[in-house]
């Protein structure tokens, strides 16, 4: 059943998602850039599904500064998707978040030639050659100025949200009942993150961001599957039901922790029809407070999506080093502690666009 | 909207006015400078021109723009910035009929702008 609501979210999140761009997230499906952000992806290896709404669109006009929104929310299943497939149960893991922030253009300069252009045009509407010489000279200057220069553009933005996770956990194993065996944990945290997004065209877009997080340990628990067998004798016969489950075991903790991402994209023309953006380096540092069990730990890794310049789809592989420093000992060969992963996005904006400050 | 004070026959120093529809369409990484797109002197008005699909603009209907055509032609810029790889195509119409230049199509250069300033008959 829990597959099925887990199918009914997919298809509900794909319906009603809107335009965006693409960027080369994180193993976790996660980035600092929030202005490149994909409105749907999908990670083969983890099954994370995520979506977001935003008025982006209105970035389509640059403007001296523009305030940016969104709403975003991403579910999960914490064993993959492989154990779907195979039948497994669903533990779901889900974050919904809002951010809001300002996005500020440094072609001040271009932007009140051109804002002076149209008071003359508006000011002239009989077209006259003084109007139409002013006009001129002002757009020699806008060339002079944009010939000297790349655009940039700051985006400082504060994002904010909760994530849950439901699972049983495996926890007094000599308690007399089941019930008292397996908990039930409804784990309910949040995050706060300050950001900031550095555009600097053609090329790069760099990203940073500081956070404070409520989360838990359930990544480095381990799940096991149990079958309850129960017999009853009925007359001469024996009656044999089993009912299998699974549940969580070692020892679960709730902590709070501080988070820093860094994301730096790299965007090039790789044929005439396609495209890459790559995050050649991110960096995740995770420090756990007032927690001695939890150790930090500090993630680096690479992502790059190709995709098509008038598709919808887009696909790319990440590299991601989960213990670069082996501060969680569990494995002292490096290779052991990389992970490798598929990602599939896909923009819905031709189906159905939205635009929620209409 | 601009609202139209000038009738189609008026006639500048310079040329005439004329009537222009036009369909731009850029990818995703665009973002075009507010009030830097402008057709024959006339500002086109991208804030209402854009549709429901964020990265395309156009005139809807019988929306005109009443534009100076002047003998070297109509005067088109477009300032814009994005990503590499970027582009924007236009197409523009007078008195419904498609200019001899057809379709323009500009990609981001090395500063990152897909910038336009051109006559074009």
């Amino acid at each position: 059943m829990k597959k099925t609501y887990f199918l009914w979210i997919c298809i509900i999140v794909l319906c009603f998602s809107a335009q965006a761009q693409i960027v080369a997230e994180d193993a976790r499906g996660e980035s600092s850039i929030i202005t490149k952000n994909s409105n749907i992806s999908f990670n083969l290896n983890e099954a994370a599904l995520a979506a977001s709404w935003n008025n982006f669109r209105k970035l389509a006009i640059e403007k001296p500064i523009q305030l940016v929104w969104g709403l975003s929310a991403s579910g999960s299943n914490n064993e993959g998707l492989s154990d779907l497939f195979n039948g497994g149960k669903l533990t779901p893991r889900s974050k919904i978040g809002a951010f809001i922030g300002f996005r500020k253009s440094y072609q001040t300069t271009t932007l009140q030639l051109l804002k002076r252009i149209k008071e003359i045009e508006d000011a002239n509407p009989d077209k006259n050659e003084t109007s139409i010489n002013a006009i001129r000279q002002l757009n020699s200057q806008i060339q002079e100025n944009r010939n000297t220069r790349h655009s940039r553009s700051l985006t400082t933005y504060i994002n904010a949200g909760l994530n849950a996770d439901n699972f049983r956990l495996y926890k007094n194993p000599e308690a007399p009942s089941l019930s008292a065996r397996f908990e039930k944990v409804n784990f309910r945290g949040g995050f706060a993150d300050f950001g900031l997004n550095y555009e600097y065209t053609p090329r790069w877009t760099f990203g940073i961001a500081l956070g404070y997080e409520r989360y838990n340990n359930l990544d480095s628990l381990s799940n096991t599957n149990y079958t309850l067998t129960s017999s009853t004798t009925v007359n001469t016969t024996q009656l044999t039901t089993e009912s299998k489950f699974s549940a969580y075991q070692g020892t679960y903790i709730a902590y709070n922790r501080l988070n820093l991402k860094t994301d730096i994209l790299y965007f090039a023309r790789v044929s005439e029809d396609y495209r890459l953006v790559w995050n050649t380096l991110y960096t995740r540092l995770v420090l756990p407070l007032q927690e001695k069990q939890i150790h930090q730990v500090f993630q680096t890794g690479t992502a790059v999506n190709f995709y098509k310049s008038e598709g919808k789809f887009a696909g790319g592989l990440y590299l991601q080093s989960n213990d670069l420093f082996n501060n969680l000992r569990s494995t002292d060969k490096f290779h052991e502690r990389l992970s490798f992963g598929i990602v599939a996005k896909y923009s819905f904006s031709s189906i159905m666009g939205r635009d929620f400050t209409n | 909207m601009k609202l139209f004070t000038l009738s189609a026959t008026a006639r500048g120093k310079t040329g005439k006015i004329i009537a222009v529809s036009y369909s731009l369409k850029k990818s995703a990484g665009v973002s075009l400078s507010d009030n830097g797109f402008n057709i024959g002197y006339t500002n086109i008005n991208l804030d209402q021109d854009q549709s429901t699909d964020p990265n395309i603009f156009s005139t809807k209907g019988k929306q005109k723009y009443l534009c100076l055509m002047e003998e070297e032609g109509l005067q088109v810029t477009l300032y814009a910035n994005g990503m590499s790889g970027d582009y924007w195509t236009l197409d523009i119409l007078v008195d419904g009929v498609p200019l001899n230049e057809g379709t323009i199509k500009v990609y981001t250069d090395t500063k990152g702008h897909l910038d336009y300033d051109k006559l074009i008959k």
